[in-house]
């Protein structure tokens, strides 16, 4: 029977081949199959005397090993996964100790397990090719590696740059892989399996010594890393915490114990509620990969082109996104001022990202050449997308619509960047409003993965998965959205943020609401979010909303005072906080405030702030299925966290809402409804829950999601 | 008429700007990829069609090889539409033209992107010939005692630059700069000082009045911090014959006549356009602005290079090109203010007409209303490689806005050439 994982090949130069490939060319993971056939795979090595050497390939264009099996992990009870990890271990450790010279020929992402798979091995040779990325990532998903990459890694490489690789996460890109010694050499992608031969012949690699693995300056290194990755992760997230012990109790310890603490790391880690909510995150972000396929009639035709009309910050950031990813923009203002500003928008990030390594200092050139700067109308061709990303005035953006209507060809998809406005009322200006979307990038557009794609009443099917093809192809997540006031994102963010400025007028110190929401696990509080986003724009989506939204808290009038003085948060210096030039650390409230309005003196308790301000929330995610604002809580999960940062280890807040129940919700809501206002009524949805005690969630995201086969998984974009 | 011609589609220049100014730091590839990507946005044609880019450009980057094919890829076009660079001295920007006609004519392509593209803020200084046979003697040595032995044959004279501008702009046959040309020229046809200076005042003036006539054909360019560059910067409002009288000459110090004020300026610009035959026109519903009607390039004698127009006007003649008297609107290149008078006079001048040229009757008169309208090289700048293709893209423009029908753009070209192309609006 034909391998279904591994194709094994003999050479008569005594060299043994394993090509990772799978006959359904699908993406590499590693499953009970995978393992079983590697099995088999040693056992006939360890009987050869004559095979002195083997080469580890892929037969993927574009993937080494991309990890485990996550879908099948994560439906394995605790016995199953760890006779799973007792099998892994153990088959990778027969593979390091096999009496051959052994060597990876990495020629696309090689993480988490199959990283694993690679320390097993004598060498590593990697692609230079950007996308050939190395490491760890398990402690992003609330896991510890659990294939020996705990007890190998610090061993290769030193314990001080294992540690950081393993606690932060992230996956490595070549140049620096080399420069840790995760792998022996970089190679350009066309001589990568001609220098994994000649590395065939260098013979067993012995690990070499490493002063930081000494042991009181590891206890040393221990301390350090333990104290920088609780700041960073306030105790919210156990897991590289976890990794961390295990391999400080690994680097005295022989293998066998080791290995030992790396299963019963990794079991405690996976009953835990932050991995499956990481997890869970993990899985929704897979399916927001996923466009639905065509709803049948005909598909626009493929993305070629971009205009993207007008040149502020979020068409420059835009403009800077889709050419970085290999689209040509066309980018068009009124004036050479305006088009000076955005170009200046571009350069500078593409600036920033070849300085960060993202981008070659040639890519990032390319990237700019791919922008046509124009101050005038220009033809539009078949292939465009159009972008519309000027002021939001609902008078200007009409107009506008209505001359791009008349001037592109009908299959060319029109979108209107907008975070307030309705699709629908712009649609009204156009003859063929069937082609007018939205797409909601959010600022800075380089840093948010997700996107809002918003359908309106008129939009046609084939507008939307001509957009949500092209979100994802420029390496976005969509949710989609009917369009309704603020959509999704906004919607549920708005009255929060409102809820914490309330809380401000009563007289809470802007630090303490900011700390009720960063200890619930929130990147940042809602005050100093505000203070980001700028209080003008802020503003001006909050009385959209309200204004369309009547039910909702009104504004405080201090969003309008501060507006109205220029205290527009960070980027005119003075917010919440005050924002001097060039200085860094803690913040200082603005004493402005106080004297702008009048202010309670009423104090509240963290708990008390942090209810009021996650209970808003709440209700209006349970008010966006309602209404159908988006398909299903999966979304409005995948929205809040991929586009506010709202805290993953929760796993969204209605999968926060599930672990807390809908009728102590609704509880708490009434009871702070009758105290206060009818901002806290809870909505339908909650009450029909709590009536019939059930939760967002009818079954667990991994069985319901469309992953039950295995999905390119972690691959990072 | 010939169904086979060349017809010119639209054309877009960016400003042309003063060498080490605004767009100084900007590469010959920086300047011919925002040009040519701002004509096909304009256009919206589908880069696809394109059969080939022609770019002539005169001092070509050592680092941007065939420039055309970096311009090409990097406004992206197409891998698989094929470019190359031209070269005929001044006449480049011609040149690349001429060959899509010649491409056109023959039947082997349809659409063509030509123009033309000058950094000479960037043209490099070289060391000296001295210095790069001792570099590779050095490069050479391998043992310390013979490489020590190649460092101290060097002397200080290796290390003084050769700036390659100058080198270019002298012809290595007969050892003359361009100006020192020029200057012959103003001797043979007895052109004084003044009239020289007159000339140059009025393509200043010109140039000012008309700058609002040129904004169809200047696209904005952006500077290396993005920083927007709208205008011509050559012209010069407060230009006066005192002023002008008040300068030096510079090829001639004792004795000479042309200064930097009655010579072009040196420049750097791009010009871009889109060409293409009838049937291309008809096929993709194109509405061109003219079309190439007939050409003429000719050889003189080196040592009066500038005298090239009257050579190639007369090659015209004999093709059955138009008469002087039939144009109207001219082009004629001002590499210097007496060069350009020498070509006027020489024109009209019977003895000249009948012993260099071998013609009956005189070639006709320039008449100066209708030369240069717009202002010359000697306000607007001569980016050597980009002038050609500007002067048929204001040629044709300029056409369009007086509603007139033909016009000739010719130049001269150092090594002792002339071009002339006549054009028709559409």
């Amino acid at each position: 029977m034909k391998n279904q994982r591994i194709q094994i090949t003999n050479h008569s130069d005594r060299t043994v081949t394993w090509t990772l490939e799978r006959p359904d060319g699908r993406a590499n993971v590693i499953d009970q199959l995978f393992l079983d056939e590697m099995s088999h795979a040693l056992d006939e090595l360890e009987g050869d005397k004559l095979v002195t050497a083997l080469l580890i390939r892929s037969g993927h264009p574009k993937i080494f090993l991309a990890g485990a099996d996550l879908t099948t992990l994560s439906k394995l009870g605790p016995e199953d996964l760890e006779n799973l990890l007792h099998y892994g271990q153990d088959t990778f450790t027969r593979l390091s100790r096999v009496d051959l010279t052994t060597v990876c020929a990495i020629n696309g992402p090689c993480l988490g397990g199959g990283y694993e798979l690679a320390l097993a091995c004598d060498r590593r040779i990697l692609s230079a090719n950007p996308n050939a990325v190395v490491g760890l990532p398990e402690t992003s998903l609330g896991l510890l590696p659990g294939w020996g990459g705990c007890y190998r890694l610090p061993r290769l490489i030193g314990l001080s740059r294992a540690l950081p690789t393993l606690a932060g996460g992230r996956p490595v890109r070549p140049k620096k892989a080399v420069t840790l010694g995760m792998v022996d050499e970089i190679t350009s992608e066309e001589s990568l399996e001609q220098a994994a031969r000649e590395a065939l012949d260098t013979g067993k690699a012995s690990p070499p010594l490493h002063w930081d693995n000494l042991p009181i300056i590891r206890s040393l290194i221990l301390f350090l890393g333990r104290r920088s990755i609780l700041k960073i992760t306030k105790g919210k997230y156990p897991a590289p915490v976890a990794a961390l012990k295990v391999i400080g109790d690994g680097i005295g310890a022989g293998l066998r114990k080791t290995m030992e603490k790396e299963r019963d790391g990794f079991l405690q880690l996976s009953k835990s509620e932050t991995t499956a909510n990481l997890l869970h995150f993990f899985f929704l972000r897979e399916r927001a990969k996923k466009v639905p396929a065509s709803q049948g009639g005909t598909d626009l035709p493929t993305i070629s082109r971009v205009h993207v009309i007008g040149a502020g910050k979020m068409g420059g950031g835009i403009a800077q996104w889709v050419a970085a990813r290999g689209v040509p923009v066309i980018m068009s203002d009124l004036s050479p001022d305006a088009l000076s500003l955005g170009l200046s928008t571009v350069s500078s990030l593409l600036t920033q990202a070849s300085k960060r390594g993202i981008l070659s200092s040639l890519s990032a050139r390319q990237a700019m050449d791919r922008i046509t700067p124009v101050c005038e109308p220009v033809p539009i061709r078949e292939g465009d997308l159009v972008i519309e990303a000027i002021v939001e005035r609902i008078g200007a953006k009409r107009t506008l619509l209505a001359d791009l209507d008349s001037r592109a060809p009908v299959n060319v998809p029109i979108a209107t960047n907008t975070s307030a406005l309705s699709i629908d009322c712009m649609g009204v200006a156009m003859d063929n409003p069937s082609r007018l979307g939205g797409l909601h990038f959010f600022n800075p557009v380089h840093r948010m993965e997700l996107v809002e794609v918003i359908h309106g009443e008129k939009t046609d099917p084939a507008t939307i998965r001509s957009l949500l093809s092209f979100v994802n192809r420029i390496g976005k997540r969509a949710v989609l959205c009917k369009d309704s006031p603020g959509f999704l994102v906004n919607r549920i963010l708005v009255p929060y943020l409102v809820e914490a400025a309330i809380l401000w007028e009563e007289g809470n110190n802007p630090y303490s609401i900011d700390r009720a929401m960063t200890e619930f696990g929130m990147p940042m509080g809602p005050l100093r979010l505000l203070d980001e986003i700028g209080l003008d724009v802020a503003g001006h989506v909050a009385k959209e909303l309200k204004f369309r939204l009547p039910r909702l808290a009104t504004p405080p009038p201090l969003l309008k005072e501060m507006n109205e003085q220029g205290i527009l948060g960070r980027k005119s210096g003075s917010g919440f906080y005050l924002y001097p030039k060039n200085k860094r650390g803690k913040l200082h409230p603005n004493p402005e405030l106080s004297r702008l309005c009048r202010r309670a003196s009423h104090k509240s308790s963290i708990s008390e702030m942090s209810d009021r301000m996650n209970l808003v929330m709440l209700n209006e995610a349970a008010r966006c299925l309602e209404k159908g604002v988006i398909g299903s809580p999966m979304d409005v999960d995948f929205g809040m966290i991929a586009g506010t940062g709202w805290a993953p280890f929760r796993g969204g807040p209605l999968r926060y809402a599930d672990s807390v129940g809908a009728r102590s919700i609704v509880d708490s809501l009434e009871r702070l409804s009758s105290g206060l206002d009818e901002r806290f009524e809870p909505c339908e949805y909650l009450l029909d829950l709590a009536r019939k005690n059930k939760t967002f969630y009818t079954e667990p995201l991994r069985s319901v999601s469309p992953l039950s086969s295995n999905i390119k998984e972690r691959i990072t974009q | 008429m010939n169904t086979r011609s060349l017809h010119i589609v639209d054309g877009v220049r960016l400003p042309f700007t003063k060498a080490g100014g605004k767009l100084s730091r900007l590469s010959a590839g920086d300047l011919g990829t925002a040009v040519v990507k701002a004509l096909l946005a304009r256009t919206g044609i589908d880069p696809a069609t394109i059969d080939e880019v022609i770019m002539g450009c005169v001092c070509q980057p050592a680092e941007e090889s065939n420039l055309a094919r970096v311009i090409s890829l990097r406004s992206g076009i197409p891998e698989s539409v094929p470019a190359r660079t031209v070269h005929r001295n001044c006449a480049s920007g011609f040149e690349a033209i001429t060959q899509a006609a010649e491409k056109i004519a023959a039947g082997r392509g349809e659409i063509f992107l030509v123009g033309g593209v000058e950094s000479m803020s960037q043209v490099p200084l070289l060391f000296p010939k001295s210095a790069s046979s001792k570099f590779g003697e050095l490069a050479k040595s391998r043992t310390l005692g013979s490489r020590l032995r190649a460092l101290t044959g060097f002397r200080p004279r290796d290390f003084s630059p050769v700036p390659a501008l100058i080198k270019g702009l002298t012809d290595s046959t007969c050892n003359m700069g361009m100006g020192q040309t020029a200057e012959l020229l103003a001797r043979d046809f007895n052109i004084s000082r003044e009239r020289q200076d007159r000339f140059a005042l009025s393509s200043h003036m010109r140039a000012i009045e008309s700058s609002g006539r040129l904004k169809d054909e200047i696209i904005t360019a952006f500077d290396y911090q993005q920083k927007p560059v709208l205008e011509d910067d050559g012209p010069r409002p407060d230009s006066s014959i005192e002023k002008l009288n008040r300068l030096r000459p510079i090829f001639d110090r004792r004795r000479g006549s042309v200064t930097a004020g009655n010579s072009s300026q040196v420049t750097d610009g791009a010009v871009a356009l889109l060409v293409a035959s009838e049937n291309a026109c008809n096929q993709y519903n194109l509405d061109p602005i003219g079309r190439l009607i007939d050409y003429a390039y000719s050889g003189c004698e080196p040592e009066r290079m500038g005298l090239g127009p009257v050579y190639a006007l007369a090659k015209g003649r004999a093709q059955g090109a138009p008469e002087l008297s039939e144009v109207d609107l001219i082009e004629l290149n001002e590499a210097f203010a007496a060069q350009a008078l020498a070509v006027m006079d020489a024109c009209k001048s019977e003895k000249f007409c009948h012993e260099k040229l071998g013609l009956e009757k005189v070639l006709g008169e320039m008449n100066e209303e209708i030369v240069n309208v717009n202002g010359g090289a000697i306000a607007l700048g001569h980016p050597v490689g980009a002038t050609g293709a500007r002067l048929v893209l204001t040629a044709l423009k300029e056409l369009r806005l007086r509603r007139q029908k033909t016009a000739l753009a010719t130049l001269c070209v150092g090594g002792g050439q002339g071009g002339a192309l006549w054009l028709e609006r559409n």
